[in-house]
């Protein structure tokens, strides 16, 4: 799987030929030495390029969801974060804080314990894929930060989730 | 009919008279096992002010008072239209007559006067209407201007004592998160009032999410989560001057729910690592965390007993939330929840007899009281979110917060008695949550 | 032919032909209507009287008193007590205080309450006075400030509050002597229990066909057939009597068995009936207030010794705290002090305790046990 997302990449960039990250050691071909050295993505960084933070969230997907009082990955989970794995290791610049959430079903402090155990499985799972621990780190907000909220199932479910969140990396 | 009569008229007789002819002439007795439960009505005209510069003071006073005791529940006010005779003067005797006649079961008159020195001097007296006499010695408090609605709350406090036994609370304060906007973008800061609603004033501001404020046991301090090194940690707040400092706690991880100890030096918290959640404790000046359970699953929401020798809380290993009880060094613990539904937010009773706690079952939410024990469950309250209760200083009261649903909704502070009566909104200036009921203030 | 024959021969002639014909004249004896006679119980029949009359409230006003309580007889539908067994020597009949669910649940007729002020038709959708049984759901308490042993419909919102239901008075032409002003006023509304928010709805299926009751059941023992406070006079008289005979017939045994009631040898008179017991009982309970009583003065019974005076008055010096129990000394000065207000509040102008039997009543020990009040 993860030669095929390389060699996907790896068209990607020379098809696009676009300004590229220097540090990405994956792809020595292209070099652009007037790219930024943003963080937070490329001038080009629009979705499609898929060393933004952007694509990251679109199209490799930055979150996943639980089921009510559960903080186990069901399957579709686990290919959404292989993926995810996948990208952070390619972009060895970026470090995740993984946020965990619960619905409005519950108390304060539990949904606060239970957003942490959210986001710590998912951290655990990008550990067994190969990722370094130091590199992602968790937090959890209860249900303080809901996206929706019509407080039906259809928006508790939504709500109910563990969000990768990339932060610039230390590591050059 | 007639042969019932008869019947009986014979019985009647055969069993008089052969009954034995005692001279038997003890008191009547009787018992009454049935009463009424209603407010008591009570009648409080104007403070007389000694002075013109009291003028100001002796009709608020006296309105503070009679909403301190109407909003109990327990009291009813009998208006001042109602008077067939007026109180003009504090030391002139009482015509008990006129008070009964309009059903005034209690009267309270009182004098405020505002001396050279600038202070404020209150007396009060509370009679039995009925009985004929006071009840219980006259009081009088001496303070500051600026602090005349403590004194209003002081003189209801000792009028409500009189009553009903129980101690008052209505000189107490009251610190909750306030919360403006909408429920995905909501900003929340720390505020504190007077418990019915006055003096409100905030304490931090809105940059941050700020949860569940708790008062220290002399209401000096405060202990909040808050959000503002990105993680949720533990910070006391001092009152009065409004100044804070994080309670130090491992880096990396997240600490929250924490609550003082009866003797006011040691926080009990959760903390959260690698995905457990487990209570620790630690002395609050600072030090290393102690802690106190080890289970792989969520223990969280700790309270004290008020003795301290205990401690509440809720966790998940049996399958979801229930209520557990432990000795405060830690170690075993007891469930004392049993009924359908999951239960969380416990919350001692300051008096030592009840635990108040949040339950869910069937898609509502309720606040309920229970023995220590676990046993005598009961709800007091019905609806889409209800949680977090905390108790008024004399053990009577519950403050809650409520949320509604939607869109739209909003979360308000509302209080009920622990009969389940009396059900009403605090006012708030916006919506406001998590609320914290201050000791009475000395 | 001789008078005398004449007269023979008439005389032969009428007897012969009243003989033969004098059945002709004789009435057709009456059809015989036997009619089916079945023993209803004191409230069904109460029912039946009710329901004709729902329409017009009482006419008759006795005396100004408590609200007064439905008469009932001794055997409530969903208690099931005997009355023989009622008999305890010091109570009189009592019958549970929470009885089955339909019962405690319902709202009490105007008609009950109000003697002269019009008609309070308040909460119609609990109104299940006159309704036949096609009512699904049970009617709840309504959450109401006040909580007494019998539910009392609101009074009209001009009508001031009073324990005594009063007609306002009307002006009248220049009367020869003032008439005093009286406003109208009835009891305060009240329900039997409290209701909290967490009350769950009563399911809407029917387990039990609904009784068309009218008066509520005897929650407390209210079940006095004869008291002496009123009797609404369209209470056809044989409803007193057929009552009062398993009353008597009670009280007949209770005396037999000897308990406090004084013998009939005792000089002062014959001994207090249970029914003045109860109308004396039922009395201080509408004022005792446990509303605004702590929770440990809850706990707390206490006996209270009161010294009555001839025309029924507590002597307010008199009352004294004879023993309390389960609680501490300051919880039971609080019972105490509660039960003082209610001695002394409901003796108005007098408790209507029969004068002949002074001697029996002149001293009174009055037990005040808040037990089944704590949690309403």
């Amino acid at each position: 799987m993860n030669y095929i997302t390389r060699a996907v990449i790896l068209t990607a960039g020379l098809a696009l030929a676009a300004c590229t990250n220097p540090d990405r050691f994956d792809n020595g071909n292209v070099t652009d030495l007037n790219s930024a050295n943003s963080g937070a993505g490329s001038i080009a960084g629009s979705a499609s390029d898929p060393t933004s933070s952007l694509y990251f969230q679109q199209s490799v997907g930055d979150r996943v969801l639980f089921a009510v009082d559960q903080s186990t990955l069901s399957d579709e989970a686990k290919q959404v974060l292989t993926a995810q794995g996948a990208w952070l290791a390619n972009n060895s610049d970026y470090n995740a804080i993984i946020e965990g959430h619960a619905d409005e079903q519950g108390t304060r402090e539990y949904n606060i314990a239970l957003g942490n155990k959210r986001a710590n499985a998912v951290r655990e799972f990008l550990i067994s894929r190969g990722m370094s621990g130091n590199r992602l780190k968790v937090v959890s907000y209860g249900k303080e930060r809901p996206i929706e909220v019509c407080s039906v199932e259809a928006c508790y479910a939504k709500n109910r989730r563990a969000v990768t969140v990339l932060t610039a990396g230390l590591s050059g | 009919m007639k042969q019932t009569l008869t019947l009986l008229a014979a019985l009647l007789a055969l069993v008089t008279l052969s009954a034995p002819i005692s001279a038997q002439s003890g008191p009547l007795r009787i018992e009454i096992t049935e009463g009424v439960i209603e407010p008591l009505p009570y009648a409080v005209p104007d403070f007389i002010p000694t002075g013109s510069a009291a003028n100001e003071y002796s009709g608020n006073i006296a309105r503070v008072i009679a909403d301190d005791l109407s909003g109990t529940g327990l009291f009813r006010e009998i208006g001042r239209e109602a008077f067939i005779s007026q109180i003009t003067s504090f030391s002139s005797p009482v015509q008990f007559a006129d008070w009964k006649a309009i059903n005034a079961q209690a009267l309270i008159t009182g004098s405020v006067d505002v001396q050279s020195n600038g202070q404020l001097v209150v007396q009060f007296r509370v009679y039995d209407v009925f009985a004929g006499q006071e009840l219980g010695d006259g009081l009088q408090f001496v303070g500051t201007t600026a602090g005349w609605r403590r004194m209003a709350h002081k003189v209801a406090d000792a009028v409500y004592s009189r009553i009903t036994g129980e101690g008052g609370y209505f000189d107490s304060r009251v610190v909750y998160v306030a919360e403006t906007g909408p429920k995905d973008a909501k900003l929340k800061r720390l505020a504190i009032m007077d418990y019915d609603g006055a003096n409100a004033q905030y304490l931090t501001d809105s940059s941050s999410i700020v949860l569940a404020p708790r008062f220290s046991p002399n209401g000096d301090r405060v202990l909040y989560t808050s959000y503002e090194s990105g993680f949720p940690r533990i910070y006391v707040l001092d009152v009065a001057s409004v100044g804070r400092r994080e309670l130090a706690s491992p880096e990396g991880e997240m600490s929250f729910a924490p609550r003082f100890s009866p003797d006011g030096q040691t926080v009990v918290f959760s903390l959260s690592n690698g995905g457990n959640t487990d209570l620790y404790t630690m002395n609050v000046g600072g030090g290393g965390a102690n802690r106190l359970t080890s289970a792989p699953s969520i223990e969280t929401a700790p309270s004290y007993s008020p003795d301290g020798s205990r401690i509440v809380f809720e966790s998940d290993r049996s399958g979801n939330q229930q209520l557990y009880v432990m000795s405060a060094n830690g170690g075993e613990s007891q469930r004392i929840s049993s009924g359908q539904g999951r239960y969380g937010t416990p919350v001692w009773s300051p008096r030592g007899d009840l635990i108040a706690f949040t339950k869910q079952n069937n898609g509502r939410f309720h606040i309920g009281v229970m023995r220590v024990d676990g046993s005598e469950e009961r709800l007091l309250t019905a609806s889409f979110l209800d949680e977090g209760p905390t108790w008024a200083p004399n053990g009577r009261v519950i403050m809650f917060t409520r949320e509604t649903q939607g869109a739209g909704g909003q979360a308000n502070l509302h209080s009920v008695d622990i009969s389940g009566r009396n059900l009403k909104m605090v006012r708030t200036e916006g919506a406001a949550s998590d609320p914290a009921w201050s000791p009475l203030q000395k | 032919m001789s008078t005398g024959h004449y007269i023979s021969g008439i005389g032969h002639v009428g007897l012969i032909g009243w003989l033969l014909l004098g059945g002709v004249f004789d009435r057709v004896p009456e059809p015989f209507e036997v009619s089916e006679v079945s023993v209803i119980s004191g409230e069904a029949f109460d029912a039946m009287m009710a329901r004709s009359d729902a329409p017009q409230t009482a006419t008759e006003v006795a005396s100004p008193a408590p609200p007064p309580a439905p008469e009932v007889s001794p055997e409530v539908s969903a208690a099931a007590d005997s009355p023989p067994e009622a008999a305890q020597p010091e109570v009189a009949e009592v019958s549970e205080p929470d009885p089955v669910p339909d019962t405690s649940q319902m709202t009490p007729p105007v008609q009950a309450e109000v003697e002269d002020t019009p008609p309070v038709m308040e909460q119609p959708s609990e109104q299940v006075v006159a309704l036949v049984p096609e009512i699904s759901v049970r009617p709840q308490p309504r959450p109401v400030d006040r909580v007494a042993p019998e539910p009392v419909a609101a009074p009209e919102p001009d009508v001031k509050v009073d324990d005594v239901v009063r007609e306002a008075a009307k002006p009248q032409e220049p009367a020869a002597e003032p008439v005093p002003e009286q406003v109208e006023t009835a009891p305060e509304e009240a329900t039997t229990e409290i209701v909290t928010e967490a009350a769950e709805k009563p399911s809407s299926a029917p387990t039990k066909s609904m009784r068309p009751k009218t008066r509520p059941p005897a929650l407390s023992a209210t079940a006095a057939a004869d008291k002496p406070a009123d009797t609404p006079a369209t209470k056809p008289a044989e409803k007193p009597a057929s009552s009062g005979t398993k009353d008597a017939v009670a009280d007949a045994l209770a005396e037999a068995l000897g308990g406090t009631s004084e013998p009939a040898s005792a000089p002062s008179g014959p001994p207090m009936t249970g029914s003045e017991k109860e109308a004396m009982r039922v009395a201080v309970s509408a004022c005792w207030n446990v509303g605004s009583l702590s929770t440990d003065a809850l706990k707390t019974t206490v006996i209270v010794a009161v010294g009555m005076s001839e025309n029924g008055m507590p002597e307010a010096s008199s009352i004294r705290l004879l023993s309390s129990s389960g609680g501490d000394d300051g919880a039971a000065r609080q019972a105490f002090e509660a039960a003082k207000r209610a001695i002394i509040r409901c003796a108005k102008s007098g408790y209507a305790l029969p004068r002949d039997k002074y001697s029996h009543w002149r001293e009174i020990e009055m037990t005040f046990n808040p037990e089944k009040m704590r949690i309403k």
